[in-house]
């Protein structure tokens, strides 16, 4: 059965070749290796499931520890949005008591990410138009099959952008707009691994943070259990 | 928890507001600030002499100084600045020399 710590297993074993592929930088190669093994055993661990609730924090936890290890080793990484994510969920489901102060953690989470994205994105250089303009011109997928959008597209895109993320960061506390909240974040996300993934490894980092904050979504509207063993708890939680 | 989960993007947004103000030029570590910033961008105006000077883009509509597309700035720059032959872009996503 498909379930918050399965999918949250899977994303973490995704996120597992970015690190492989980079290899250690600050860390000894051994003790690198260690973090890697426990990163990789957490999400493992997870994506083997269903798991008890207790359980799954372990293995929430190990997510935790590793994760603070990777950014240790590649300080950059405390940049990179899709390991903070990633952190800030495991640190939720690890300080909860039971499904219903998981869920309420990962909606505060949901909340803090689009609410400071939006806000974030309200100032010159973003309602310019410059860093979607950007964005353009570094994807090879819309430089290769769509002309250089006009201005105007691209102001009306901005505020566009902003009103979606603002929207997203209500959705989770309406109960009757976490369903649509999560197709919209889904469809968001689809389109922001399509439009600005420069790289295989860029997709790749996308594809965690997409699928990382749907997979939230999901949860606070009841159409993913949060964990394996607890769905009748997870569906009276989500109410 | 729910706390820190909230105040820790909220410090850094504040903290980039007060270092960076409205043009800002870097996304703060743990803040959730992707694709928020941009790289400057500098605008340089040659004059019927041949002589090159930087030209500020702050007296423009907020909105405008920042766009770095096609030719909706060196247009505004050469209309403010009447001795002007040409406005070069340095940096963005369309750089390169437009004529008054």
């Amino acid at each position: 059965m498909l379930s918050a710590d399965r999918l949250a297993g899977a994303l973490v074993l995704v996120k597992a070749v970015d690190v492989v592929l980079r290899g250690p930088v600050e860390l000894p190669a051994l003790l690198w290796a260690a973090v890697l093994a426990l990163w990789v055993a957490g999400g493992l661990a997870l994506l083997a499931g269903p798991l008890r609730l207790a359980t799954a924090r372990l293995c929430w936890a190990a997510v935790l520890i590793a994760g603070a290890g990777l950014a240790i080793d590649y300080p950059l990484e405390l940049r990179r949005h899709h390991l903070v994510l990633l952190m800030a969920v495991a640190l939720g489901a690890v300080v909860a008591r039971d499904v219903a102060e998981r869920l309420l953690l990962w909606r505060v989470q949901l909340t803090a990410l689009y609410a400071v994205a939006a806000l974030a994105k309200v100032n010159e250089s973003f309602l310019g138009g410059d860093v979607l303009a950007r964005g353009v011109v570094a994807a090879p997928l819309w430089s290769a099959l769509l002309p250089f959008p006009p201005l105007w597209l691209l102001l009306l895109a901005g505020l566009g952008l902003i009103a979606t993320e603002a929207l997203l960061a209500v959705t989770p506390w309406v109960a009757r707009l976490r369903g649509p909240g999560t197709l919209l974040a889904a469809g968001l996300h689809t389109l922001a691994l399509l439009v600005a993934s420069t790289s295989p490894l860029v997709a790749l980092r996308l594809a965690v943070f997409g699928g990382t904050a749907v997979l939230l979504h999901a949860a606070s509207a009841g159409l993913l259990p949060a964990s394996g063993a607890v769905r009748a708890a997870d569906r009276a939680a989500a109410r | 928890m729910a706390a820190l989960q909230l105040a820790v993007p909220a410090a850094m947004l504040g903290i980039r507001w007060a270092q960076e103000g409205s043009r800002p030029v870097s996304e703060l570590p743990a803040s959730f600030q992707m694709y928020s910033a941009e790289p400057p961008i500098t605008y340089l105006g040659t004059d019927r002499q041949g002589r090159v000077r930087p030209l500020d883009v702050g007296p423009l509509l907020p909105v405008l100084r920042a766009v770095d597309t096609g030719r909706v700035l060196p247009d505004r720059l050469c209309a403010r600045h009447a001795d002007l032959v040409a406005v070069q872009r340095i940096g963005g996503t369309q750089p390169g020399s437009y004529r008054c």
